[in-house]
């Protein structure tokens, strides 16, 4: 990797202010987590200050500036729920910064939102998967999340829970080690 | 020549030092041929301070003066829980230094942390200097992951006062990752896994060819092979006293003996199926009679004794993982860190736990200070060609050349994160979180707050480190007023305060008001520790000098005096007023409301401890605004000062 000539650091360092999460890291608003990580490294192996430790004190400078926006815009898109809320954010305004803290109450409060479901349906199965987890019918429960999340495919806390449940399944069954039954 | 820069692997327990040489890690022996090096310092009569071996083998004899485990001091304030369990524990003098700090006392002088660490750095240095035969002025020194700002701060000052550039400090798992995945092109998840002597970490990375990310690191900084050597002197101490009728806990001398063979039957363990105490002649038994103490201990009955302590550096592992948004299974593979993890109980248990043999090709002792080099040469490569003074005619033409393209730096690239969340001090004795533990550095974030009065005058910014949204269960790093702005109804003055984590963990705050465009800055200084003031003299009374090291090579430079020079500094204070009165100008968190802030911009914050730094699982009844809370009451006022009552008063109320 080539540095780069401190003129156009501190150039970038002047506008990187303007410019949003997926300009910051070079990335198409459509990338997806591993582009995003990707994209993450290599703008700190270009970045990060120890690629240049002869420069100057206000090319080092610009260079902490660019690190902590590359590292912010990467906090907030590496997770899928601030991503989206960053995504609404950037659509009704001209903001292009988002506070981790604001981020991540607005991931906070979708994960509760997509927790019982969003669709009719969605409600229907959760529900009833949810009367299962009561009666410690893991099993059923899990069959009823998975339907539920044929009503909402995108629901990541569908997916999650249902994730966390299969565990739970493996867990509960028995174990058929011969030597185990009593 | 060449100039050098060595990796520090500063140990609470041990200390390592190592450099990369030609392409090759060398870990630097002492003159005893050891690798790691004790990290003691013992204070002998004649003003001769020792520091290793010679140093560690006085614990038994002059135990008031000799200083071991210091680092699980450096940083900390006097009213730390630290302290009291050191002062039951340690035979030395610790007692109360200016704004809550915390000095050492040998005879009639007083030591801050810093500079007993300074000790044992510059006997690192020492040996590195006389294995390179030319001296050496810069180091990466590492830091467990868990330590906050107050004591990566400490530490970098103990550096500068053993006379070195601390080139960086780095994190103790990062370098054992660098160390073990450095040049190697790997594309891995990793787990490392740390136990030392006093402490426990969890860090998980993740390498990408020459990236290395930290997802998330925890630890617990109670919980270490001491306290398996505890649970042997108390197995061997109930069954003494229950047999003879003595205990041995009541003799200084007898006790010190007994530490000592625990601590050797639990090192035995780690190669032998089983080991046998025996100290003749121990103590006296009720008769007045010499009595010994003789006991076998198996493997089994060690694991037995511990097995509780093994499980709880699993809690930690599980919040790590669950940081990491990763399961046990997704990790590729495990680096064992630290003396205890060549027991075969914790190898054999980590193993299980993470479903795959930890990696043995790597010293646990000397992987830390391996990375720590490794990083420490990335720095002077670049400069290579730059000349020290002496050789500035060689160097000059080449330096010419080489100033204005730099070379490509044969680098790892290290992306850590902040181990605790970062707060700041609201209205209500809340700390409210600006950036969340876990987060990746540098960052920087701003948030806007505003007057809690009417007309209010000042504001008290106050920032914390820690997991609580109580203020005074943080750790407080420090705080600074900011005044001079326009006088208006509660909440109209919009103040915005800036918080910046460097890459070395450091923070940064500043406060400032957007309508004037009023800035008031200051980079946040350790409220417990040295002054830059306190710094220079100690630099200027160089009393790290006396440090008689048994290394071959002296160091350019020093003059070496054997006898205590006359101390410019004020003499200890006698038993009787052994806490010196405290400046008054950081009163740590005592609610003045006259100088309070309220968060002003967007939603009341959510408590976001449970929440993986993924934000999965946020609890979602929590939700309501925190406002009405923030009615003080008198009560809570007068128990916040309660809490931050100083000097000299009981210090079991002083802090939960
Ligand atoms: N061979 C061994 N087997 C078990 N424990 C050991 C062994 N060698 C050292 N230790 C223990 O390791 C601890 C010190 O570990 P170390 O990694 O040096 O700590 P630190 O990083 O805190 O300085 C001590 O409790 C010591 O008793
Ligand atoms: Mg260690």
């Amino acid at each position: 990797m080539a540095a780069i000539a401190t003129g156009e650091i501190k150039a970038l360092a002047t506008i990187i202010g303007d410019l949003n999460y997926y300009e910051v890291l070079s990335i198409a608003p459509s990338a997806d987590a591993n582009q995003i990580k990707n994209a993450y490294y290599e703008a700190s192996r270009k970045y990060r200050p120890i690629s240049y430790l002869a420069a100057d004190a206000a090319t080092r400078l610009a260079l902490e500036e660019i690190s902590k926006r590359v590292t912010e815009a990467y906090t907030v898109l590496r997770n899928g729920r601030r991503r989206e809320a960053y995504d609404e954010l950037l659509k009704s305004g001209d903001q292009v910064r988002m506070q981790l803290v604001d981020a991540q109450a607005a991931a906070g409060k979708k994960a509760s939102e997509e927790r019982e479901g969003k669709t009719p349906n969605g409600k229907r199965y959760y529900a009833l998967c949810k009367a299962d987890l009561q009666r410690q019918d893991y099993e059923a429960a899990l069959r009823n999340l998975k339907t539920a999340l044929t009503f909402e495919p995108t629901n990541a806390s569908f997916k999650e829970q249902i994730e966390e449940l299969k565990k739970k399944v493996a867990a509960t069954k028995p174990k058929v080690h011969g030597y185990e039954i009593r | 020549m060449a100039e050098y820069a060595i990796g520090i692997d500063l140990g609470t327990s041990n200390s390592c030092v190592a450099i990369l040489r030609d392409g090759k890690i060398e870990v630097l022996p002492n003159t005893y041929g050891d690798h790691i090096t004790a990290s003691v310092v013992s204070f002998r009569e004649n003003g001769e301070i020792l520091v290793g071996n010679a140093a560690k083998a006085n614990i038994i004899h002059d135990p008031k003066h000799t200083i071991s485990s210091s680092k699980r001091l450096i940083g900390r304030y006097f009213f730390s829980d630290e302290v009291k369990k050191a002062q039951a524990i340690y035979s030395y003098r610790i007692v109360e230094g200016e704004n809550h700090g915390i000095r050492i006392q040998v005879r009639n002088e007083l030591y801050a942390l810093p500079e007993i660490s300074a000790m044992i750095l510059r006997e690192m240095k020492a040996i590195a200097e006389a294995n390179l035969g030319q001296e050496v002025r810069k180091a990466v020194i590492t830091v467990p992951a868990y330590f906050n700002d107050n004591q990566r701060q400490a530490t970098k000052d103990a550096g500068r006062i053993a006379g070195l550039e601390v080139l960086r400090i780095l994190n103790e798992p990062t370098a054992a990752a660098v160390a073990y995945g450095f040049g190697k092109g790997l594309s891995q998840k990793l787990a490392i896994y740390d136990l030392g002597g006093g402490t426990f970490d969890v860090s998980i990375l993740e390498i990408g060819d020459d990236v290395f990310e930290v997802l998330s690191t925890c630890g617990d900084t109670f919980l270490g092979g001491d306290d398996f050597d505890d649970r042997i002197i108390d197995l061997l101490a109930d069954e003494f006293l229950a047999a003879e009728g003595v205990n041995i806990r009541s003799d200084r001398y007898a006790f010190e003996k007994l530490k000592l063979a625990a601590e050797n039957v639990k090192k035995t363990l780690s190669a032998q199926q089983s080991a046998e105490v025996r100290i003749p002649d121990i103590i006296d038994g009720p008769d007045g009679l010499p009595r010994s103490l003789q006991r076998v201990i198996t493997r089994d009955t060690f694991a037995s004794l511990t097995q509780d302590l093994v499980q709880r550096t699993f809690k930690v592992c599980d919040e790590a993982l669950q940081q990491a948004n990763l399961i046990a299974r997704e990790i590729d593979g495990v680096i064992l860190v630290g003396g205890p993890t060549r027991l075969p109980l914790i190898r054999d248990a980590v193993g299980a736990y993470f479903q795959k043999t930890p990696k043995t090709d790597v010293d646990p002792d000397e992987v830390v200070a391996m990375g720590a080099a490794i990083h420490a040469a990335s720095f002077v490569a670049v400069q290579a060609p730059a000349p020290t003074k002496a050789s500035a005619t060689a160097g000059a033409t080449q330096s010419a050349a080489s100033a204005s393209a730099p070379a490509p730096p044969p680098s790892a690239f290290l992306l850590d994160v902040t181990p605790l969340s970062l707060r700041i001090g609201v209205a209500g004795g809340f700390a409210e979180t600006i950036i969340d533990r876990n987060t990746p550095v540098p960052i920087e974030q701003s948030r806007k707050f505003g007057t809690f009065q009417d007309n209010q005058e000042s504001v008290k910014i106050r920032v914390y480190q820690g997991e609580s949204r109580t203020a005074t269960e943080n750790e407080p790093l420090g705080e600074f007023e900011f005044s001079g702005f326009k006088r208006a109804r509660r909440g109209e003055v919009e103040i915005e305060v800036k918080f910046e984590i460097d890459s070395d963990g450091i923070v940064n705050v500043s406060a400032s008001e957007p309508e004037t465009g009023k800035v008031a800055s200051m980079q946040i200084r350790l409220s417990s520790g040295l002054s830059d003031d306190e710094i220079s003299n100690i630099i200027a009374e160089d009393r790290t000098s006396r440090v008689k090291t048994t290394q071959a090579t002296p160091r350019p430079g020093e003059t070496r005096t054997s006898a205590p020079s006359a101390s410019s500094r004020p003499a200890a204070p006698s038993a009787a007023e052994s806490y010196p009165g405290h400046s008054d100008d950081l009163d740590l968190g005592a609610d003045d409301l006259a100088q309070e802030i309220v968060l002003l911009d967007s939603e009341p914050t959510l408590d976001l401890e449970s929440s993986s730094s993924d934000g999965l699982d946020i609890v979602d009844g929590d939700l309501p605004s925190d406002l009405p809370d923030l009615e003080m009451d008198s009560g809570t006022e007068s128990e916040e000062e309660d809490l931050f009552a100083p000097v000299g008063t009981d210090l079991s109320k002083g802090r939960p």
